[in-house]
């Protein structure tokens, strides 16, 4: 044999090893694949960490373990779904659902509490049936039969539901939750099936209380006649109260007890009847053939149905801590001035003896048209001037519930359909909807709405963080059955401290009022000339009779006085001859619609806000203000936290007749309409339209508007742009624009001294007086005095930082001062005085020579302040040396006196994250970075 | 240990012999076969040379993951060094650990690989007749002494290929590790350790040896190819063997070459190609921005740049193109919003979370929407495209996270692996690797731009490509670094930059240091340049060519020492070199070999890329298209602005106190975000000063005002760039009417900051009123 031979074949098994070598090292390749990070997915951009991961279920586990009194009503202890994370799940049938559930017609992921692991199959949100005979449409777009949201389903979708945050459930199935119970409590939830198929569900709910005994508590058979819709139920838990019970939700299926007859009519299906209304451009609404379209019921027939327990909360009797109740109702495209309490005889008067009187752009008085928001107005606080930040739905909404205009919550105003991307940033945000802090402080939260804008996470609206939705589609009785599911729903939940958000959407053009409401709108000239204005009023009537049914529902359940009611609009509409045309972005309409523009009447609404025992009733207040203020007046009366990015500011004071020092300077006006932004200051309305807003078509002239600018006091009807001959007027309310946007104070307000005063109120300052030499120690010397003629001092208190305490004597409102500057540390003096207001002179001399000219410094900078120089005696002196903190002073290099006013606590606090041993990892990495040259990179 | 290889080739014949013996020796019946078989198994074990390789790099792995980095030893701190390692330990304990594992597991596949070759070695040079009569201990050492010496071939190899990635290691510590390193740098080169390694392994097995193994092999090898093979082997059996060594070693010298030489072996590229562009001509075009960190207008010559320049001649060159905020965070952000940062506001390489995590109607994203596929592909420079969301589909770089910085720890100390490590392989087992910022090889970024492209040609796409090899620490990989510098050179900036690192930092660097320093920048940038040419050449390749706008530009300059300004970018605003960037653009329908001498801005990127496309672009931007520009028709004249970034310590050359607000260094500017990954964001309360304190320019084509806050008032420096053009004197007494024009130009610039309001002739931020309760 040959070497050759062994080396190549001496034997098969002689490559064994050798490939056996190879395997290893490809394994231990592997393994460090893994944990090197190869196997990780590749980075992806930051987005926002989902919200409320925090709140939700941390106040409620919060609240658990406070002790609960017994009171006279009901809070929400937990919801179920918000501790889904913690449950356990035996769902041997979830492959079997899962098919059912991705073709059902319309449901999302919960977004506002971060659902993960197992949990994430089984949390959704699901939209069924709002009743028996409602019959709703799935869409097969996309090959494998999942529904793909698109704005074409909503239109169309002409009926309603009724949407909750549900657990899935297939039977057999169950869903275990370790909780405490707290006092009378009781267990609220829905039954619902996603599909009908010829077995009955049963629904049971055990408690395995803290002996480990099994207890039912509820079981109930949900027949097949009420598939693809919600059955509310609830069960006792008292008996548990205080006790670590571990609470199981079950699922089963059963035989069909009721007959073949009652189902079948209980299961009939109504056609449903399409729509004509048109969003967006998108058609008649009617189901196109080509999009797939199917009736859900003809999309699966499974042999078992899908269970779902909807919105399961445990709910705790006690006395709520929230003193009222909300009702917030909207009604789209009100405007003020079809309500005769919102018109001021003298103010119109004033208008239609203008320069250029404003005709049909302000409706006239007509009493008696709304009694039911009149009676409202006199009840509580109207804002006569109230003026919308959005000129359409979506931005209207969502600027009233968020207290922040639109784009500055990330979502644009020009696009009808936000992208998935934004909704998603939007939500991850934490967004600072009055909803959920709402839901955060245990209100249960409801939105009854017909509203494509505001429904519909992802591609089209924002669901804005109600727990349940009601969404009622219908062409011309929409108000009233939204009226119908709220009376109804508040009549039930009347124990229960809860947000009602009850969106109509009537004015909204077609205007097609019954006949009755026609009626009450007088011809001219006690009404409107033009036709189409009177059916528009004639619909605010319907909706005024809407909200009489909601008053006597709360007078009948005595939660009148513990409810606030808002009542508000979205947004105004446009009904002036001087306004109509069309806009070159999807040729919108502009008379007889909103969202094209921004006019006085499109972005002036009524803002209407009773809270018994906290606003006077029959207040009026005529300061300009904004819809952004709503949120933060409502929790600013319920006593709940602003969120902080609210830029709204509450409108309390002025309900209350408290014009503060605030109020000096108005509230600036923007409001963002598709395309277009406005804003009002003084006497100006300037209009800036963007892209195809810009070109508007009249008959068939065509012109560009790219800025529009009115006197809102000769022209109160806004017909003569005067942006070509006031170019000066254009570029400051421009400034003033883009300064507002930002959302900062416009240049030249007082604000800044009415919230010194303020602030000093809030936490005195203390006066750091600091004095630096160079690199040599240097000799100053003088009196301080504290309190002059007129002011005295009550008390004041000095301490001396790097000094010893024969630096300086303190008597009798003076402080004698004889120091030696150090150049290792700035020397000085803090200094609290009583009221801080009290003026502080100081002269002094640095080596004997009067202190030099230049060497005064102050505020958060050390700038040099020549102000400074005989002292903090002056408001614009104690500006100068305001500052959150003391400047970084160099004491080897420095030559001066720096003063800083510094508030205690609040703003001077340090973020705190870093601790010292990150900070030095920290400095290690700037340095590898090369952003820190040397090793005094670590001075501080 | 060798006998006469003589005597060897005498005692082969008698091999058949010792078999005979040894047969007889392991006679079952003297010893039961089972027993045999185990007492031969563990003799083998003990020997097998893949065995003693695992053992040998783990070892030396172990050992070298013990000592602290030398970074860490350099910062000079021990007490420090200490604590940082305390808290990592205690903080992300099972990180570490994790990453230990990950490098043991690659210390024993290296070895075992290793030995297998070592393997194959000890077989060539012994005939197995003799091996199996040798002691198992002489085996093993000669096993051992193989394998040792194979590893140490292998160091030395990417010692002198990426020598930046040894040097504290080695260089740095002086004596016979300095020496060996430049041996390895300068005396042999890359190629030559591979050549000396392989004669040695020559010389090792012995020729003649050798050439009786091919012999035999051929012999063996009963395929109808054996004749030809006899042919061959009897001509050159020896050069053939080496050469089948070579190739070995080959795959590890030029492991991704070989994977491109197969592509461009491949079929259908040539003929495609030329059908292609026809084919496309309704699709929109691609984009392609070839985008260096730190790269210098100036740089982009045939000397140090040829490829660029080749592109440029065809294209339109800008030669005054200017970044507003010279820091790579902010400036991307602006180049891809066509907004200044006061309007996107990432002013910091440190955003909060919340000026992270927002929509900014970026250009990828509108790209997107249109049907554009989008990517980035970047190195360590690259890691802030993983820290905001501009709309790319594809983020091809690396992560930045706490998590990986212990990574980087962890691996950055283990030089017996690096070689492994810094590769295709390496960086797909430890992504991290890529974050290393001694370790961004253009080459190796170039082959990850064509896998890109590859997957990204079937429909438009915007593809950013951003090397960071000419952002210090200027460490580029063989032969870049040496091709512009003095070989006899022994400094402490022999093969890169280092930045600050401990006592070294005190010393500023001399007239030998700079040019040093200087030369090793050209170098990068050359490699960035062979780079970028090559990506351009699998652009044509793809038959891409006719299809692509491209794009060339930086994030921003760089200062290397020009008129004594120290080194860096985004501390100061004197000089041009900082904010003065190249700009090419190539689009095939247009004509090119144009040269625009207007000044134009980053923020004029956005609008021209989105003219180019056909897509609509957001009505806020700050920028104006450069379109007329490409067409030959002139633009109108720009102002350009910049703002400084953060300044972190207290001595800046070129950047007097005088000159600054005072804020606290790094310490007491940053913290780490709690809340977020431990991130380093900018303390909120330095947010204020920090913006107040920073200089600002406004320039026109001959004139440059720098505004300079400072305790004792504003200054207001004038500088004549056509006169003047290191900026060295400041001509703003002489000059008050130029002042006054610019001046207003500038407060017009800085006031678009809704942030910022003017008080006392000062820029501040706007003191917002408390919210009332």
């Amino acid at each position: 044999m040959t070497i050759g031979r062994e080396l190549l074949s001496k034997r098969a098994l002689a490559v064994v090893p050798r490939v056996l070598v190879l395997v290893a090292a490809g394994a231990l390749g592997v393994v460090a694949w893994r944990v090197g990070g190869g196997a990780e997915p590749p980075a992806s951009p930051p987005r926002p960490a989902s919200a409320g991961s925090s709140s939700p279920s941390s106040t409620a586990g919060a609240g658990e373990n406070a002790p609960v009194k017994p009171g006279d009503g009901y809070e929400v202890s937990v919801r179920l779904v918000e501790i889904a994370n913690g449950a356990r799940f035996e769902m041997p049938r979830a492959d079997g659902a899962r098919a059912v559930m991705k073709a059902h017609w319309r449901q999302q992921k919960p977004p506002f509490f971060p659902v993960t692991g197992d949990a994430a199959r089984f949390v959704t949100t699901i939209a069924l049936r709002a009743s028996a005979s409602e019959m709703q449409w799935a869409t097969s777009i996309g090959n494998d039969g999942t529904w793909v949201p698109d704005a074409r389903v909503w239109n169309m979708n002409e009926g309603s539901f009724d949407q909750r945050e549900a657990f899935v459930s297939p039977p057999p199935g169950s869903i275990a939750f370790r909780v405490n119970v707290p006092h009378g409590a009781k267990l609220t939830f829905a039954e619902g099936t996603v599909n009908a198929t010829d077995e009955a569900t049963v629904f049971a709910v055990a408690v395995l209380d803290s002996k480990g005994a099994r207890h039912e508590v509820y079981r109930h058979e949900l027949q097949p006649s009420a598939a693809r819709r919600w059955t509310d139920a609830s069960c006792d838990l008292s008996a548990f109260a205080g006790q670590d019970v571990e609470l199981v939700l079950s699922t089963e299926t059963t035989k069909v007890t009721e007959s073949p007859a009652d189902a079948h009519k209980a299961d009939r299906s109504r056609e449903p009847v399409t729509s004509g209304r048109s969003y967006g451009g998108s058609g008649n609404g009617k189901p196109s053939p080509d999009a797939g379209v199917v009736r859900e019921d003809a999309l699966t027939t499974p042999s078992s149905p899908v269970a779902l327990w909807g919105n399961p909360t445990i709910l705790a009797k006690t006395t709520p801590r929230l003193p009222y109740n909300v009702l917030w109702i909207v009604v789209d495209a009100l405007r003020p001035d079809v309500i005769a309490s919102f018109h001021d005889d003298a103010d119109d008067a004033a208008k239609h003896a203008a320069p250029h009187p404003p005709l049909e752009a302000l409706l006239p008085r007509v009493p008696g048209l709304t009694p039911e928001i009149d009676d409202l107005a006199r009840r509580g606080a109207r804002f006569t001037r109230a003026y919308s930040a959005g000129t359409w739905t979506r931005p209207g909404t969502l600027a009233m519930l968020a207290g922040a205009r639109s784009s500055e919550l990330g979502i644009g105003t020009k696009d009808w359909i936000v992208t998935p991307s934004v909704a998603e940033r939007f939500y991850g945000s934490d967004p600072p909807l009055v909803s959920l802090a709402l839901r955060r402080q245990r209100m249960t939260t409801r939105a009854f709405v017909n509203n494509y804008f505001i429904v519909g996470y992802a591609p089209v609206g924002v669901d804005l963080g109600f727990e349940r939705v009601d969404d009622h589609r219908y062409r011309t009785r929409d108000t009233f059955e939204i009226t119908k599911s709220a009376a109804q729903w508040i009549e039930e939940n009347k124990d229960t401290r809860f947000f009602a958000f009850v969106n109509f959407n009537s004015p909204h053009e077609p205007y097609e009022p019954p006949a009755k409401y026609l009626e009450k709108v007088p011809p001219p000239p006690a009404g409107p000339k033009d036709e189409i204005a009177r059916l528009y009023m004639a619909e605010a009537a319907k909706d005024d009779e809407a909200i009489g049914v909601l008053m006597r529902k709360l007078d009948e359940t005595g939660l009148r006085d513990r409810t606030i009611v808002v009542v508000t609009a979205d947004h105004g509409e446009t009904l002036s001859s001087a306004h109509a045309g069309t806009s070159g972005l999807d040729k919108m309409p502009i008379r007889y619609h909103h969202a094209a523009s921004n006019y006085e009447e499109t972005t002036k609404v009524p803002i209407l806000i009773v809270a018994p025992g906290t606003i006077a009733p029959n207040t009026e207040v005529k300061a300009r203000v904004r819809s952004i203020d709503i949120a933060p007046t409502v929790l600013d009366l319920l006593g709940v936290e602003h969120h902080a990015r609210m830029s709204g500011k509450s409108l309390l004071p002025l309900a209350k007749g408290q014009a503060d020092r605030d109020e000096s300077d108005e509230r600036v006006v923007v409001s963002e309409g598709r395309g277009s932004r406005a804003i009002m200051y003084g006497r100006w309305r300037l209009i800036v339209r963007e892209g195809a807003a810009r070109i508007i078509t009249q008959g068939d002239k065509t012109r560009e508007a790219e800025v529009e600018l009115f006197d809102l006091v000769d022209d109160p009807g806004e017909r003569r742009d005067l942006a070509p001959s006031k170019p000066e007027v254009v570029a400051e309310m421009k400034a003033r624009l883009e300064a507002a946007l930002k959302n900062v104070p416009v240049a030249g307000s007082s604000e800044r001294q009415g919230a010194l005063a303020q602030a000093d109120a809030q936490s005195p300052p203390m006066l750091r007086l600091r004095f630096a030499g160079g690199p040599t120690s240097r000799r100053a010397s003088g009196t301080i005095v504290i309190g002059d003629g007129k002011t005295k001092p009550k008390t004041f208190d000095v301490t001396p930082v790097e000094l010893g305490r024969d630096a300086f004597r303190a008597e009798q409102g003076k402080i004698e001062v004889a120091l030696h500057t150090s150049p290792s540390a700035a020397v000085g003096f803090d200094i609290v005085i009583d009221p801080p207001s009290t003026p502080v002179t100081w002269e002094l001399w640095l080596d004997d020579k009067p202190w030099p000219e230049e060497g005064v410094f102050g505020g958060p900078f050390g700038l040099v302040a020549p102000i400074l120089r005989k002292g903090v005696a002056t408001d614009e002196a104690r500006l100068a040396a305001q500052s959150i903190a003391l400047p970084m002073i160099d004491a080897q290099r420095d030559v001066g006196l720096f003063v800083a006013r510094e508030r205690r606590g609040g703003d001077g606090e340090q973020g705190g994250a870093a601790s010292d041993e990150g900070a030095e990892e920290m400095a290690r990495l700037l340095r590898e970075w090369g952003y820190a040259h040397g090793s005094n990179a670590t001075a501080k | 240990m060798a006998s006469p290889a003589v005597a060897r080739l005498t005692t082969d014949p008698a091999s058949r012999e010792h078999r005979k013996r040894l047969r007889i020796a392991h006679n079952p019946a003297v010893l039961p076969g089972s027993l045999r078989r185990i007492a031969h198994g563990a003799r083998a074990a003990l020997v097998a040379p893949p065995l003693v390789g695992a053992a040998y790099v783990a070892a030396l792995s172990a050992w070298a993951g013990m000592r602290s980095s030398g970074i860490d030893v350099d910062v000079g701190d021990v007490g420090r060094t200490e604590a940082v390692e305390a808290f990592i330990a205690r903080r992300f304990p099972a990180e570490v650990t994790r990453m230990k594992i990950g490098v043991v597991a690659t210390a024993i596949a290296l070895g075992l690989v290793i030995g297998l070759v070592a393997e194959l070695l000890l077989r060539l040079r012994h005939p197995a007749s003799k091996l199996a009569r040798r002691s198992p201990a002489g085996v093993l050492v000669e096993s051992a002494l193989l394998v040792a010496a194979l590893h140490a071939a292998l160091v030395g190899w990417a010692m002198a290929d990426t020598p930046q990635l040894y040097a504290a290691g080695w260089y740095d510590q002086g004596g016979l590790r300095r020496t060996v390193q430049v041996i390895a740098t300068d005396a042999l080169g890359p190629r030559g350790v591979v050549l000396a390694a392989l004669v040695l392994a020559i010389f090792y097995v012995r020729p003649a040896r050798l050439a009786y193994v091919a012999r035999r092999v051929v012999l063996v090898a009963r395929s109808p190819l054996r004749t030809l093979a006899a042919r061959i082997a009897k001509t050159s059996i020896a050069p053939i063997a080496a050469l089948a060594i070579a190739a070995t070693g080959a795959m590890f010298v030029e492991g991704p070459r070989t994977a491109k030489l197969a592509h461009a072996a491949g079929p259908a590229t040539g003929p495609a190609s030329a059908a292609e562009p026809a084919s496309r001509a309704g699709k929109p075009l691609n984009v392609l921005v070839l985008a260096a960190d730190s790269l210098r207008a100036d740089r982009v010559d045939p000397r140090v740049a040829p490829n660029l320049t080749k592109l440029a001649a065809r294209s339109t060159r800008f030669d005054r193109a200017y970044v507003s905020l010279p820091r790579t965070f902010s400036s991307w952000v602006t180049i891809l919003t066509g907004r200044h940062a006061h309007h996107h506001g990432i002013r910091s390489m440190f955003p909060t979370w919340e000026e992270r995590a927002k929509d900014f109607d970026a250009l990828p994203g509108r790209f997107a929407k249109s049907g554009y596929a989008t990517g980035v592909v970047s190195d360590y420079a690259g890691d802030i495209f993983g820290r905001v969301d501009l709309g790319f589909e594809r983020v091809d770089t690396p992560a930045f996270d706490f998590r990986q910085i212990i990574r980087q720890k962890v691996l950055e100390r283990e030089t017996p692996l690096l070689p492994v490590l810094h590769s295709h392989l390496g960086r797909r087992l430890f992504p991290v690797m890529r974050e290393l910022s001694a370790a961004a090889d253009p080459r190796l970024l170039a082959d990850d731009v064509e896998t890109a492209l590859r997957s990204m040609k079937d429909s438009p796409f915007f593809v950013i490509v951003f090397f960071s090899t000419a952002h210090f620490p200027y460490a580029a990989p063989a032969p870049y670094y040496a091709k512009y510098t003095d070989r006899s050179y022994r400094g402490r900036f022999k093969y890169h930059k280092p930045m600050g690192l401990g006592r070294a930092a005190g010393i500023a660097p001399d007239a030998a240091d700079v040019r040093q320093i200087q030369n090793l920048y050209d170098g990068a940038v050359t490699a960035v340049d062979d780079a970028m040419g090559r990506v351009l050449k699998t652009l044509d390749r793809l038959g891409l060519a006719e299809s692509t706008i491209v794009v060339v530009t930086a994030d921003h300059g760089e200062t290397i020492f020009d008129a004594g300004r120290g080194q860096g970018h985004g501390d100061q605003l004197f000089g041009d070199e900082g904010t003065h960037v190249p700009l090419v653009i190539y689009d095939p329908r247009l004509g090119g070999g144009r040269n625009e001498r207007a000044i134009v801005r980053d923020v004029d990127l956005a609008p021209t890329l989105y003219e180019l496309a056909g897509i609509e672009p957001p009505t806020d931007l700050d920028g104006r298209s450069l379109v007329p520009a490409l067409r030959g028709e002139p633009i109108a004249p720009r102002f350009a602005y910049a703002e400084t970034e953060l300044w972190f310590t207290e001595d800046i050359p070129g950047l007097p106190p005088a000159l600054r607000m005072p804020y606290p260094g790094v310490m007491g500017l940053t913290e780490l975000d709690a809340r977020h990954n431990a991130e380093i964001v900018l303390r909120k309360e330095m947010l204020g000063v920090t913006r107040m304190a920073r200089h600002r320019m406004v320039r026109d084509e001959r004139w440059k005002l720098v505004y300079v806050p400072t305790r004792a008032g504003v200054r207001y420096m004038l500088f004549d760039t056509e006169a003047d053009p290191g900026e060295r004197e400041d001509v703003a007494a002489a000059h008050p009417n130029e002042v006054t024009r610019l001046r207003a130009e500038l407060w017009a610039w800085m006031l678009r900051d809704s942030t910022m309001e003017q008080r006392d002739g000062y820029l501040v931020p706007v003191q917002r009123s408390e919210p009332a309760r």
